[in-house]
């Protein structure tokens, strides 16, 4: 029972002193956010490949992941880039994600 | 009486009101369990429309401890569709091809390399294969749950998913396919 409150002590102290897992979005949602929008567009023209990736974060506590434009072109093997969408998805300040789409070929 | 109703509704608890709101987000994300709009995205371009299919995993070889991630990406144009795939391994390999098996049918392609690195003690091959839009139709629509097996210079290597994973992973990327062929 004592282990039991100690864990939930630490728990609830971690949950009080981090911050809560917030993520880049031009509009942001106090219990659930799911936004697109655009990042950047190029003068390249038409695209035939699409390349994401992503980063994600847990309670503010831990936040991992390579969610450049240059992973994601990387991950479909884009050397022309045509335009880059974003994603940010987040909910309850407990879990927050941010997805990067490159469009190109 | 409409009144006597907002009363008691002020007069429940902050903790109650809040448990409903929380239940309310749970049994909304759970009745949209087949919301596809998070797993693909799509782009007008002169040829067509550029249909992107967002990573799937579940297939794993638990013996050797490797796994292996996909994507779709399609462009209404073309009969084929690109199957970009993530593959991590502990030891060197030489990918040749992809065979996916779905009860008596088998979809295979030889594949491209895009990349390989290292990552977290694993090796990332990242490799491109083609399939026909027909086949990939064809592969989502059987009963049985696949497999997909990777021939290799060191050997071929079988990847297994959970028949649960497999059944949400393909009710999605149907969903998707069909709106694409809704869309032609």
């Amino acid at each position: 029972m004592k282990k039991m409150k100690k864990l939930v002590f630490a728990f609830s102290a971690a949950l009080l002193l981090s911050s809560c897992a917030t993520v880049k979005s031009p509009l942001s949602g106090l219990w659930y956010t799911n936004v697109k929008a655009p990042v950047a567009v190029t003068g390249n023209s038409n695209s035939t490949k699409v390349g994401t990736s992503q980063a994600t974060s847990i309670l503010g506590i831990v936040a991992t992941g390579d969610a450049s434009i240059d992973a994601a072109a990387k991950s479909a093997g884009i050397t022309k880039i045509h335009h880059v969408d974003e994603e940010s998805t987040s909910i309850l300040g407990f879990f927050a994600q941010y997805k990067v789409f490159v469009y190109g070929e | 009486m409409a009144n006597n109703g907002i009363k008691g509704a002020c007069k429940s608890t902050p903790l109650s009101f809040i448990a409903i709101i929380t239940l309310s987000l749970i049994l909304t994300s759970k009745s949209n369990a087949q919301n596809i709009s998070k797993h693909y995205t799509s782009s007008l371009q002169d040829k067509g429309v550029l249909y992107f299919i967002l990573p799937q995993s579940g297939f794993r070889n638990n013996e050797i401890k490797s796994e292996l991630t996909y994507d779709i990406t399609y462009l209404t144009a073309n009969d084929t569709v690109t199957l970009n795939f993530s593959y991590f391994d502990k030891l060197n390999r030489d990918i040749d091809s992809i065979v996916f098996v779905g009860g008596n049918k088998i979809f295979s392609s030889r594949v491209k390399k895009i990349f390989i690195e290292t990552k977290k003690g694993k090796w990332h091959y990242r490799y491109s294969s083609k399939f026909s839009f027909t086949d990939l139709n064809i592969f989502l629509n059987q009963a049985d749950k696949p497999k997909i097996i990777l021939y290799t210079q060191q050997g071929a290597m079988e990847l297994n998913i959970k028949a649960k994973t497999w059944k949400k992973q393909s009710a999605v990327t149907k969903k998707i396919l069909t709106l694409i062929k809704y869309n032609q």
